[in-house]
């Protein structure tokens, strides 16, 4: 379904005398329907930086990221139009950062609702059940449905962050550490979730920072050599 | 999956003077400036080409001075172009709340013509039934004179409507959507608030249902909270009303929060396109490079 090839990306920090820091480079992977991709590795050794690119957050220097997509067919989602890509986040692909960044002022249950609501024809009031019934399964409790997200913990905001992209059930679901600041129960439950949700047939590519975590999940775990480098030059 | 564009701009220009050949290549971001050194004409803007969708909300981001608005104005049909097209595409029956107006000018509106080649009152019919703008400066956008109402129901006489009652309703109807109390719709917009003057504007373009609605620094100078009330009022709004938007602004916070496609003009050029996640994340021009790092 998603073969990554030789992906090559460097940052050219024009700001800072042309720095160029490269990472990761010649990447290569493939992935086939319904398989739990694990990453692995240092930080630093690029691991965010491919989720980055293939959600198109990061345009690729070098290599393909040829996907078979349902809405276009085979495509190459480091070349492809801007108006395809958004499409593809709005219909199969999601991303699940490592921080809640939300719109200001909008409560918990209206943000994990309107991502459903958004792609799919679900009434206000099934996207909201569906909602509730999520976060309450992820141990939010029913009195902060209605407060904004910015006044939670940060396990509170990444659990409102995993709830938004699982809700609508994506087909390709690239997590960034999930997991990184829950506490052991909270994660036992996202690990359930995004088992059921490969049981029901997505896809998934994860970074996990915890291998216990990792090895309940993924079928297969790439691992990142340190590799960073940084060339000073000017351009 | 997407229907065709809505707007469809190739090589938007405007020059500030006579123009000469040498123009192109002594102004831009190469060149750094926007006067050309040979005959001191100001390009204001020049080759800017981008399609704009249905639902879609495009950012532009810039320095003062380039050419953001211009491009904006230009759309508007406030100014005219040195050179470069647009062609609209609008089906039948879109702008529900218009009067007459698309019966006049539906023929230019499936894609084919170049409308900035329509006369000019055919392009005041397409502005009063398909666009609406709001201007950083209220009153550049209103009329301080006469009341708020009055304002709204100013661009819908413009848009052929008539009847008196129903348009005290649907002035009434859009104050209220853009937070401002009733009671006040009698009311001078110089004895508002620089927020409510704003909220007054967004009323006013949203008058005729528009299909696009052009945003010029409307939360530019305002303070936070104010700011946040009017960019929650555009976002709903938005959503309500299955808006087009052209956002432009200096402030990359505005830009994140509202689009989903961002260009970067510098010196009257674009010099980036992007998903507006990959361009404050990920910027590849050294301009905006810097931009993106000096935002607090």
């Amino acid at each position: 379904m998603l073969s990554v090839l030789d992906l090559t990306k460097r940052f050219t920090l024009h700001t800072q005398g042309g720095k160029v820091i490269e990472a990761p480079s010649a990447f290569s992977f493939s992935l086939h329907e319904g398989m739990f991709l694990g990453l692995a590795g240092p930080s630093g050794s690029g691991k965010s930086t491919v989720l980055k690119c293939i959600y198109r957050t990061y345009l690729p220097t070098k290599g393909a990221l040829h996907y078979h997509s349902l809405l276009f067919g085979p495509v190459d989602l480091a070349q492809l139009d801007e108006h395809r890509m958004l499409d593809l986040r709005r219909t199969e692909i999601a991303y699940v950062s490592q921080f809640l960044r939300v719109i200001p002022r909008v409560p918990a249950i209206e943000i994990v609702a309107s991502a459903l609501k958004y792609r799919s024809s679900a009434s206000d009031r099934e996207a909201l059940r569906k909602a509730a019934e999520l976060l309450e399964r992820l141990g939010i409790p029913p009195r902060l449905f209605d407060t904004y997200p910015s006044t939670f913990s940060g396990g509170e905001q990444q659990r409102v962050n995993i709830a938004r992209s699982v809700i609508w059930k994506p087909r390709l679901l690239l997590l960034d550490e999930p997991t990184a600041s829950l506490d052991s129960t909270a994660a036992a439950t996202v690990v359930d979730i995004l088992r059921e949700l490969r049981d029901a047939g997505s896809t998934m590519i994860g970074i996990f920072h915890d291998r216990a975590t990792m090895a309940q999940l993924a079928d297969q775990v790439h691992e990142f050599p340190q590799q960073r480098s940084v060339h000073a030059y000017r351009d | 999956m997407r229907d065709q564009p809505l707007l469809s701009a190739r090589g938007l220009t405007r020059f500030y003077g006579t123009g000469c050949v040498s123009c192109p290549e002594n102004t831009g971001p190469a060149a750094a400036t926007n006067r050309c050194s040979a005959c001191g004409t100001i390009v204001a803007c020049a080759e800017v080409s981008f399609d704009l969708y249905p639902d879609e909300t495009i950012g532009i981001v810039g320095e003062s001075g380039s050419g953001k608005s211009t491009v904006v104005r230009l759309l508007h049909f406030d100014i005219e172009p040195s050179a470069g097209s647009l062609s609209v595409t609008i089906p039948h029956g879109a702008g529900r709340q218009s009067g007459n107006g698309q019966v006049h000018v539906q023929h230019l509106l499936d894609g084919t013509a170049d409308v900035f080649g329509a006369t000019a009152f055919e392009r005041r019919m397409i502005r009063n039934t398909f666009m609406g703008i709001v201007y950083q400066n209220a009153a550049a956008g209103l009329r301080m004179q006469v009341s708020a109402g009055g304002n709204v129901a100013e661009r819908l006489i413009a848009g052929g409507w008539r009847s008196v009652g129903a348009m005290r309703d649907r002035a009434a109807w859009l104050l209220d959507k853009t937070e401002i109390p009733l009671e006040r719709m009698d009311e001078l917009p110089r004895n508002f608030s620089g927020g409510m003057q704003q909220r007054v504007q967004i009323a006013k373009a949203l008058s005729n249902s528009p299909v696009v609605l052009l945003l010029d620094e409307v939360t530019t100078g305002l303070d936070l909270s104010v700011q946040a009330r009017v960019l929650d009022v555009i976002r709903s709004l938005q959503r309500e009303f299955r808006l087009a938007l052209i956002v432009v602004s200096h402030d990359l916070g505005v830009i994140r929060l509202l689009t989903s496609r961002t260009m970067v003009m510098k010196h009257g050029r674009v010099i980036e396109t992007g998903l507006t996640d990959q361009i404050l994340e990920d910027p590849q021009h050294p301009y905006t490079q810097l931009l993106v790092s000096s935002q607090l």
